[in-house]
């Protein structure tokens, strides 16, 4: 996004504008999921999350660039990436082994 | 003395030094919520069946907040764009609205917590809850008066439908075995919800000060350095955005799921 001629930023206004269309819709569809009161619990919590990382990706990739962002931003965020992940995973694993005897 | 590539790309990372900053500042805080999701999921994962509460958040209100948010992240890029097309008019105009919208989503997220401290947990003497918003808590009184309904048990109110009817209900005090509200100490959701979105609003709030001064006195660097000035416009948007990210997670996390 180096040229700052007016027509070049008209464009990208319209892909922002759309970015935010699909943000809201995909939003809406997980209040929708939310109010259908799925009999599968774990469906509805899979579709949410699915929804989630949707928006997610779409707002980090278009509105903050990441997309067109330089290679070393790129490495910044892969090893923030494994480091969050392995946050995630200690802590789940956490769960699966917790000392014998231990009351709930 | 000048300080070096605040405009120009650095030769060795190929872009100016705040966006790197910002970029390695923006993984600190990923690391910062991903600990506190982490501990979301353990306390999730780990609550025996039955003792995790669903529905318990106003979604209405959430998803207004979720739109508010979501817009801001546009204007806030459009008052980028306005820098980068030389617009002073326009950058302010959608730098302001980012701010009021952010000042709309404190005030709706205030309503909320409000909302929860005036909301009660009353357990009777005969084993039954009456849920609902305190309308009468006089001490001298020998009863209280909510606005809610009554369950047959604890269980029972960990799951609430957004169709539940609710009444005038007046409790005499000598049948009240303990009352509590909905503040963090209620149980471990209210801890994490209030954990989670107090640290997410006291984001809001120093995203709203750093875009209040680059709206206000801040400008006046875009009549000697119109550049940087762009430069920092973007930097803060890039801040903004992931407060928009990681309330993208946190609204399905606690209020739908």
């Amino acid at each position: 996004m180096n040229d700052s001629s007016p027509e070049n930023f008209e464009g990208y206004g319209r892909r922002c504008l759309t970015v935010f269309a699909v943000v809201m819709c995909v939003t809406l569809a997980m209040v929708g999921v939310f109010y259908a009161n799925l009999s599968s619990r774990p469906l509805a919590i899979g579709l949410t999350l699915a929804a989630a990382v949707v928006n997610a990706g779409l707002v980090a990739s278009y509105l903050m660039h990441i997309i067109s962002e330089r290679r070393l931003i790129h490495i910044v965020l892969l090893f923030t990436g494994i480091f969050a992940a392995g946050l995630l995973v200690l802590s789940i694993g956490a769960h699966w082994s917790v000392p014998a005897g231990t009351i709930h | 003395m000048d300080i070096p590539y605040t405009i120009e790309a650095r030769p060795d990372t190929g872009t100016y030094n705040a966006k790197i900053g910002m970029w390695l500042f923006l993984a600190s805080e990923v690391m910062l919520f991903g600990g506190l999701f982490s501990s979301y999921i353990l306390l999730r994962v780990g609550a025996p069946p039955g003792t995790w509460p669903h529905g318990w958040l106003n979604v209405p209100l959430g998803t207004i907040n979720t739109c508010l948010l979501s817009l801001s992240a546009i204007t806030t890029l459009m008052a980028w764009v306005a820098c980068k097309t030389r617009n002073l008019a326009r950058f302010k105009l959608f730098h302001g609205l980012t701010l009021l919208l952010a000042i709309v989503f404190l005030g709706i997220k205030s309503y909320e917590y409000r909302d929860k401290f005036h909301h009660y947990e009353v357990q009777l003497a005969d084993g039954r809850v009456a849920d609902g918003h305190m309308i009468e808590n006089d001490p001298k009184a020998d009863h209280i008066v909510l606005h809610g309904s009554y369950f047959k048990n604890h269980a029972e109110l960990m799951e609430r439908h957004p169709d539940e009817k609710e009444a005038e209900l007046t409790i005499p005090r000598a049948d009240i075995k303990h009352m509590e509200n909905y503040g963090p100490w209620h149980n471990t959701f209210l801890a994490i919800y209030f954990t989670l979105t107090g640290l997410h609003a006291l984001h809001i709030i120093g995203g709203i000060l750093v875009i209040g001064y680059l709206w206000g006195p801040g400008s006046k660097m875009w009549y000697t350095n119109p550049e940087q000035f762009t430069n920092r416009i973007e930097v803060s948007g890039l801040f903004w955005h992931f407060v928009d990210l990681v309330w993208i997670f946190l609204f399905p996390v606690l209020y739908l799921m």
